[in-house]
């Protein structure tokens, strides 16, 4: 069997018609992942008893005729997820001894999909960055070159399943954390819309633009995951009432009359190989009768420093609440309580992280919120208001996801700047709480390494369908 | 604008977090570089409808339905025997 080539949907197929047993295909992937993982490093934690212990009993369902889309399939989780009984470090010293007492919301909904937890993927400490390099234990290594980032911050899970470490993984976007990693990675990366899946049990980052999303190797695949994450959520008050829709019903839909928009702002100066595989791609829509449409986003280039502002200002908040108290790290020589505090975070903290709480701190202090905090929400309105008369035109916005291939490790930790850069064509759909996703596009060339680029496709909020029906298209023309 | 030292050691006092003397230097340097980036947002001169459209209620994704919350008061006070005015006396952090 040739993981490389096997998707949810082949698997499927090979578990429902009894020519694999979900025990068998664990055990491959857990096979996979002892030989691998060596050198990529995408895992933080394997649970290789839990894993088999859950096949047998995907088997035993399967036995009984159930056929349902995930029964049986093995996935890893970014580490940032909640999984009860198992260490949730989130890629942080601080909670290096951390063990959820419950389930995310999403790991609950694939416990009960029969789907199979294989362990846990590395990540930027609490997703802060787009390298894994900020992560308190080590940083994972691009599959496609093991001198490259995997993208961040969930390149444990993007590189994991480039690896064939598993059929579909978890990831976290705030800013860009699912569809750049899925671009350096070369797979798929669904950013579903602000308020589709429930982040109950998801260690908070930017709660107004965090949401979680699938990593697979085809849209049909994303299209499944979707739709047993999605749905509404009681614990996750921005979690959205909408029914979740049948996202693979119509993905084999052609592309004639779809409008597609280009967005102008998002090719200027864009690394000319990439350019021309994305023009392409528009080339492969326009004939087959797609009306591609040109679109300016005015505010586009105001998106990271607005989302550099915000994040940061959310995070100050968020991580508030560890302080050595309730869980984690703790200082507990110390008797005093605010040196208790200072002493269990500066421990605890990794460089990134206590430079945005700072950053963000500034942001929100007196003197100093209406000149950037407020700033910033006023210009993320602007943001949106573009996207919304960009699709009162157009249907679907194509996009590069990043402005160049994958990056070596260790050539841009030293200049946080250009790492945020990294989110410039990934924030403001992030900003805006849209649908948006990553798809391979093709290779170039770097230091004589062939490396994968991604092309991003943009909706409006909810239109999880569209991108992924325009996805199936190009992942078959 | 700059971040300088003071100012560092200002936020992360605020932050509750004590900052050595290199990570002091270090941070200075780097927001003021950060600092500078995001104030590229001076140039967008925003009309004063999207300022007030921080505070409106038009871009909502659910109805505000207000439920009655639960009364808490009164649950500890019949649940701790050690709750003064609505607060809890927990054990002291050793």
């Amino acid at each position: 069997m040739d993981l490389n080539k096997l998707t949810i949907t082949k698997a499927r197929k090979l578990l429902d018609s009894g020519q694999i047993s979900a025990q068998d295909l664990t055990r491959k992937y857990l096979k996979v992942i002892e030989e691998k993982d060596k050198e990529i490093k995408a895992c933080l934690l394997v649970d290789k008893k839990g894993a088999i212990r859950q096949a047998k009993e995907a088997d035993k369902r399967l036995k009984q005729g159930e056929k349902t889309p995930l029964l049986g399939i093995p996935y890893l989780a970014k580490d940032i997820l909640m999984t009860k009984d198992l260490k949730t470090t989130a890629g942080s010293k601080f909670l290096e001894d951390y063990t959820a007492p419950y389930n995310a919301f999403v790991i609950e909904k694939l416990n009960k999909a029969g789907a199979i937890l294989l362990g846990k993927t590395n990540l930027d400490e609490f997703a802060h960055g787009s390298s894994t390099e900020n992560s308190a234990f080590f940083s994972t290594h691009n599959p496609y070159d093991l001198e490259r980032t995997p993208g961040g911050s969930s390149g444990g899970s993007a590189a994991a399943l480039a690896a064939d470490m598993c059929l579909f993984s978890l990831g976290t976007d705030t800013g860009g954390s699912i569809r750049q990693p899925a671009s350096y990675c070369n797979v798929i990366g669904l950013k579903p819309s602000y308020g589709r899946v429930s982040r109950s049990g998801l260690m908070a980052m930017t709660s107004s633009t965090d949401v979680i999303g699938p990593f697979s190797k085809t849209a049909r695949d994303s299209a499944l995951v979707l739709k047993t994450i999605a749905g509404h959520d009681k614990k996750d008050a921005s979690s959205l009432k909408e029914s979740v829709v049948d996202y693979s019903k119509d993905l084999d839909k052609d592309v004639k009359g779809l409008k597609v928009g280009v967005v102008k702002e998002y090719f200027q100066g864009l690394n000319k190989d990439i350019k021309e595989l994305i023009d392409k791609k528009i080339e492969i829509l326009k004939k087959q009768g797609a009306e591609i449409v040109p679109i300016s986003l005015k505010y586009s280039k105001y998106s990271v420093p607005t989302y550099y502002i915000i994040t940061p200002s959310e995070i100050s908040s968020n991580l508030a609440r560890f302080d050595g108290v309730l869980w984690g790290l703790s200082d507990e020589k110390i008797k005093d309580l605010k040196k208790y505090y200072q002493n269990s975070r500066s421990k605890g903290f990794g460089q990134e992280t206590k430079r945005r709480i700072i950053l963000g701190t500034f942001s929100l202090s007196a003197g100093y919120a209406d000149k950037y905090y407020k700033k910033a929400q006023t210009v993320r309105e602007l943001i949106k208001k573009d996207f919304k008369t960009a699709f009162d035109k157009v249907d679907v916005l194509i996009a590069p996801t990043t402005p160049h291939p994958a990056f070596k490790l260790g050539e841009q930790i030293n200049d946080p700047l250009t790492m945020y850069l990294e989110d410039i064509y990934l924030a403001g759909a992030s900003l805006a709480g849209l649908a948006a996703l990553s798809m391979p596009a093709g290779f170039v060339k770097k230091d004589n390494k062939e490396l994968p680029v991604g092309l991003q496709l943009i909706a409006p909020k909810l239109k999880e369908t569209t991108i992924l029906e325009t996805a199936n298209f190009l992942e078959n023309n | 604008m700059k971040i300088d030292k003071e100012l560092v050691v200002k936020l992360s006092d605020l932050a509750q977090l004590k900052l050595k003397e290199s990570e002091i230097n270090m941070f200075s340097q780097q927001l003021t570089e950060i600092v500078s980036f995001v104030e590229k947002l001076k140039e967008v001169k925003a009309e004063e409808k999207e300022e007030k459209k921080l505070f409106s209620l038009d871009d909502i994704s659910r109805d505000d339905i207000a439920i009655n919350s639960r009364d808490y008061e009164r649950e500890l006070s019949l649940e701790s025997a050690k709750c003064q005015s609505g607060l809890i006396q927990a054990p002291k952090i050793r």
